[in-house]
């Protein structure tokens, strides 16, 4: 298991101003999830909003750690990984609480997980797993009925390494 | 049983393998988790929440952050602890851990803390730190319990695995022994089919062998071998058949049998047959062994076949098995078999038949010779002459009854002629024969006897006349070739009740070995020259073989060169029970007679003939005279020992010409033979010293019984016996008698001259008044003529006029003339 060393909250100023990004936003928007290059000082933040404007993808699911069926919505793996053009063999996604994982770029494909940022319709709290939480598509594809993809199944995201 | 005990296996193994899916199923889904991990992370989190505290609290009080900063990284902090516990309370793989009464107090525990806890951490950040050493106590308050849950997650979940894994562990075994028992099974099926795989290998191998040497068998057969199937395909043809058939093997297998190689003719019946026998199973030509057919080459030319069809079974199936034969070459060898088979039986028939018609033609000659040479006796001859004569008559004599011999047997051999069937007294029939046969065997010095060793012999069924000859040819033979010895005929009625076996054993010179097994062949003589001094023909055995046959009995010879001879003679006579009077009238037993010269005189040449022949036939050697003077002269001339002399002739009558002889001193015995019937007459006539008188017309049973009469009581015997002719027995059977006698167209000769003459007789009476001399003689004569001839009415017609007294004669003459001339009309030719 891969964990980073040390969790810098990372400045608004310092951020690239992110293309996809609205410009308009308000400077005390937060981002709630960080893309940080490993090879460089360089990384991408990205705010609710961002996440709004990309393509919206739900998954309805059972979880080992919920109850009943759940509906997620959020972004898939791999529309992000399209839409920020990584191409790194694999992603480290770090959490609150500084658990860390590693997918392999090989599980961004259609039908495959989504970063989830709402739960059942409402935006997810850092008490009920959020802000971000990876879901697999564990109904509809039994094959990540997986301990590796459980593993993979990060809840409280906010930080994604990768060599960009 | 093995097949059982494999599914048995295979489902039990099938079961346990999908019992091991499902556990490493449960392994590989990792329902579970990590949940160790998890647990683990609930105190370090609750520990990182605790320290998060008291650094804030430092930094707070030191003023090194803001209070929103400072109260921004608490909170985060705090929600990630509250949200672990929120999935531990919630998530369900995390449900047992809550099942004990202990645990669930924690639980209970901490959601109270998190309440008060979020209660504290939501405050404003202006008043956050107040509430710092609150929360710092409420968090570290629940340091113990969470180190206790963790302990007992710990313990629960390492239970849990451990039993997952015993359970998997278990089932493993039970999937390695069920595994194993299924190997074993497999391999002693592999055992078993490798025996059985070895067995069929050598069974394949011995049958190999076999069916290569039956193949060796039908290639090298000598006879064609077809096999065919039930639609009628060709499924073997062999060598033979190719060269029989002119087929190779190849053209005409699979082929339709009936199409190839049965001629058009046949195969609507094959057809049948085969539709019949598959119908009904029942077989004509099958297994009906061998058989003689047709059968047609590829050249279409046609040929004979023995064949012989087996159904056999091969497999379910039923195939005909044909094994054929060209039999060309037979057939034609048989064919001339027979053809020359069929000529020599048709020269043989023609010989047969060439030997009859010669001795018939040579007998009407023959008389001829005979009757010149009697002429020529009368003539006066020197001594040399007469000895010359005396030979000539006595070769053509024995001529003659060669000739009678071989007419007999054609006559026997027709098969149309069956033996008679009547009642007769059979030791009657034998003591005739020994009395006749006693003065020839007595001459010989040789005793003659007959026994009987069985009853129920005197009413027997049989042929009398063809028995008798029979025993007169056997007993003859025998007293011809014994000399000084015994001859014994012995007659017994064997234990079956029908049959009579009557054997005729002499010790004379007996049947030499070379010649027993000829002895009835025709013309077979034991010694040529003797045979040539006894006068046999060498028919006489021939005969009697054919007669026996007839009868439907056999007969059998043994006998030692030198020492003697036994015939004997096994025929069917059954007993009859009451003998008819009638039927005893019938028997005609004809003995023997001692043979002896005879003078015929007798002016008619027709009644000349037949006394002649007569006589000839009672073994009596006879000389004949036309008249009584030539009669006188050869009374004279040659010593006769009975004369037999007609009394109505022309010139000198008999009594007158008896007188002559009588004054000559010829002593003979003489019997008179007329056709006077009246008392008186016959008185006369014995009184002018006939020894007898033979009444017209004359047959020869009663010539016989006059001569017997004559032989028995020597010269002089019983005067005044008259031998007449019964009546009853005339007719028809004189006439066949004739026939057989002198043969047909002799018979027919006699009856054209008869009709001539008589017809001439009465054309001249016709208108007449009148009888001369002349007339009277001629009637008497045709009367006498008809006699002999069996026309009994015609002949009384002609008597009638014969004896017309004179007084009457104008009136009564023409009625009678019509009468006869009726009567003459209706003679047949």
């Amino acid at each position: 298991m891969f964990f980073t060393t040390v969790f810098r909250p990372i400045a608004v100023a310092a951020t690239l101003v992110f293309t996809l990004a609205t410009t308009s936003l308000p400077a005390l928007a937060e981002p709630i999830l960080t893309v940080k290059s490993t090879g460089s000082d360089r990384s991408i933040a990205l705010e609710r909003a961002d996440l709004d404007q990309l393509p919206r993808e739900v998954v309805r699911t059972r979880t080992i750690w919920t109850e009943g069926l759940v509906e997620f919505e959020g972004v898939s793996l791999a529309t992000l990984v399209a839409e920020l053009g990584l191409t790194a063999e694999e992603l480290s996604f770090v959490a609150l609480n500084d658990y860390a994982v590693t997918i392999p770029l090989s599980d961004a494909v259609e039908g495959g997980p989504i970063i989830a940022d709402r739960m059942n319709g409402e935006p997810m709290s850092v008490r009920d797993k959020g802000p971000l939480w990876v879901i697999y598509p564990f109904d509809s594809n039994p094959d990540y009925q997986a301990e590796k993809y459980y593993a993979r199944s990060i809840w409280q995201l906010h930080r994604i390494e990768a060599a960009l | 049983m093995f097949a059982a005990l494999l599914v048995a296996m295979f489902v039990l193994t099938g079961i346990l393998m999908a019992e091991v899916y499902g556990r490493l199923r449960d392994l590989s889904t990792a329902s579970t988790d990590n949940l160790q991990w998890n647990i683990a992370q609930l105190e370090v989190e609750l520990l990182r929440l605790d320290a998060q505290i008291s650094t804030t609290a430092q930094q707070v009080e030191a003023e090194e952050t803001t209070p929103a900063d400072a109260a921004a990284s608490l909170r985060t902090r705090f929600d990630i602890f509250y949200s672990r516990i929120a999935t531990y309370e919630h998530g369900h793989l995390y449900q047992p851990l809550w099942q004990g009464a202990e645990n669930a107090a924690i639980l209970k525990g901490l959601r109270d803390y998190l309440q008060s806890g979020a209660v504290l951490v939501d405050t404003p950040d202006a008043e956050f730190r107040t509430h710092l050493a609150e929360l710092g106590q409420l968090t570290a308050a629940q340091k113990k319990p969470v180190r206790a849950l963790l302990l007992n997650g710990v313990a629960q979940f390492a239970q849990t695995s451990d039993e997952a894994r015993a359970a998997l562990s278990q089932t493993l075994t039970r999937l390695a022994l069920s595994s194993l028992l299924l190997i074993a099974v497999l391999m002693s099926l592999a055992l078993k089919l490798l025996r059985l795989l070895r067995q069929g290998r050598r069974v394949a191998a011995e049958n190999e062998e076999v069916r290569a040497s039956l193949e060796t068998m039908v290639a090298s057969s000598l006879d064609a071998i077809l096999v065919v199937n039930r639609k009628g395909r060709i499924l073997e043809f062999n060598g033979a058949a190719e060269t029989v058939f002119g087929y190779s093997r190849k053209e005409v297998l699979g082929k339709n049998m009936a199409q190839k190689i049965i001629p058009q003719h046949l195969r609507g019946a094959h057809v049948e047959g085969m539709r019949r026998f598959l119908a009904t199973g029942e077989k004509k030509v099958i297994d009906a062994g061998r058989l003689r057919l047709e059968a047609m080459r590829k050249s279409g030319e046609i040929f004979p076949v023995e064949l012989s069809i087996t159904a056999a079974e091969l497999g379910r199936h039923t195939v005909f098995v044909s094994f054929l034969r060209d039999i060309t070459h037979q057939v034609q060898a048989e064919a001339d078999l027979e053809r020359a088979r069929d000529e020599a039986r048709a020269g043989e028939k023609a010989k047969s038949d060439l030997l009859t018609v010669m001795s018939h033609e040579m007998r009407t000659p023959l008389n001829g010779i005979l009757g010149s040479l009697e002429l020529l006796k009368r003539d006066p001859l020197s001594e040399r002459q007469l000895r010359s004569l005396r030979a000539a008559k006595l070769s053509g004599d024995l001529l003659l009854s060669h000739v009678n011999d071989v007419l007999d047997l054609s006559r026997f051999e027709g098969v149309q002629e069956a033996a008679a069937n009547v009642p007769f007294d059979l030791p009657e029939l034998v003591e005739g024969l020994m009395t006749a046969q006693s003065a020839p065997a007595k001459a010989r010095g040789t005793a003659l006897r007959a026994q009987y060793l069985t009853d129920g012999l005197t009413h027997v069924l049989g042929d009398p006349a063809a028995l008798n000859r029979c025993l007169v040819n056997l007993v003859g033979n025998a007293v011809k070739f014994t000399q000084d010895g015994e001859i014994l005929v012995e007659i017994e009625r064997l234990q079956d009740g029908a049959t009579v076996e009557i054997r005729v054993s002499d010790t004379g010179s007996g049947i030499p070995e070379d010649k027993i097994d000829s002895i009835f062949d025709e013309f077979v003589t034991v010694d040529p020259s003797f045979g040539r001094e006894s006068g046999g023909t060498g028919l006489g055995l021939a005969i009697t073989k054919r007669l026996v046959t007839r009868m439907g009995g056999s007969i059998m010879v043994d006998s030692i060169e030198g020492e003697g001879s036994l015939f004997q003679i096994t025929l069917p006579l059954p007993q009859v029970e009451a003998p008819l009077q009638a039927a005893e009238a019938e028997v005609e037993v004809l003995e023997d007679l001692p043979p002896r010269q005879v003078l015929v005189v007798e002016d008619n040449e027709i009644n000349r003939d037949i006394l002649t022949d007569m006589l000839t036939e009672l073994g009596q050697e006879v000389e004949t005279a036309p008249d009584g003077p030539t009669g006188i002269e050869a009374a004279q001339t040659e010593w006769q020992h009975i004369i037999l002399m007609d009394i109505s002739m022309p010139g000198m009558d008999g009594i007158e010409a008896l007188s002559h002889m009588r004054r000559a001193g010829v002593e003979s015995p003489a019997l008179a033979v007329t056709a006077h019937a009246s008392a008186k007459d016959h008185k006369r006539i014995l009184a002018a010293g006939f020894a007898g008188i033979v009444t017209k017309p004359v047959s020869l049973d009663q010539l016989h019984k006059a001569l017997s009469a004559l032989a028995d009581e020597g010269a002089g015997g019983p005067e005044g016996r008259v031998f007449e002719t019964d009546h009853s027995q005339l007719g028809r059977q004189t006439r066949d008698d004739f026939v057989d006698r002198m043969g047909q167209d002799k018979f027919a000769a006699l009856i054209g001259k008869f009709s001539k003459d008589a017809s001439a007789l009465l054309t001249s009476l016709q208108g007449a008044e009148a009888l001369s001399a002349e007339a009277v003689q001629e009637a008497h004569n045709l009367a006498g003529m008809a006699g002999l001839l069996g026309e009994a009415d015609l002949q009384s017609a002609l008597k009638a006029i014969e004896d017309l007294p004179a007084a009457q004669q104008a009136s009564e003459l023409p009625d009678l003339v019509d009468a006869a001339r009726h009567q003459l009309e209706a003679l047949s030719p």
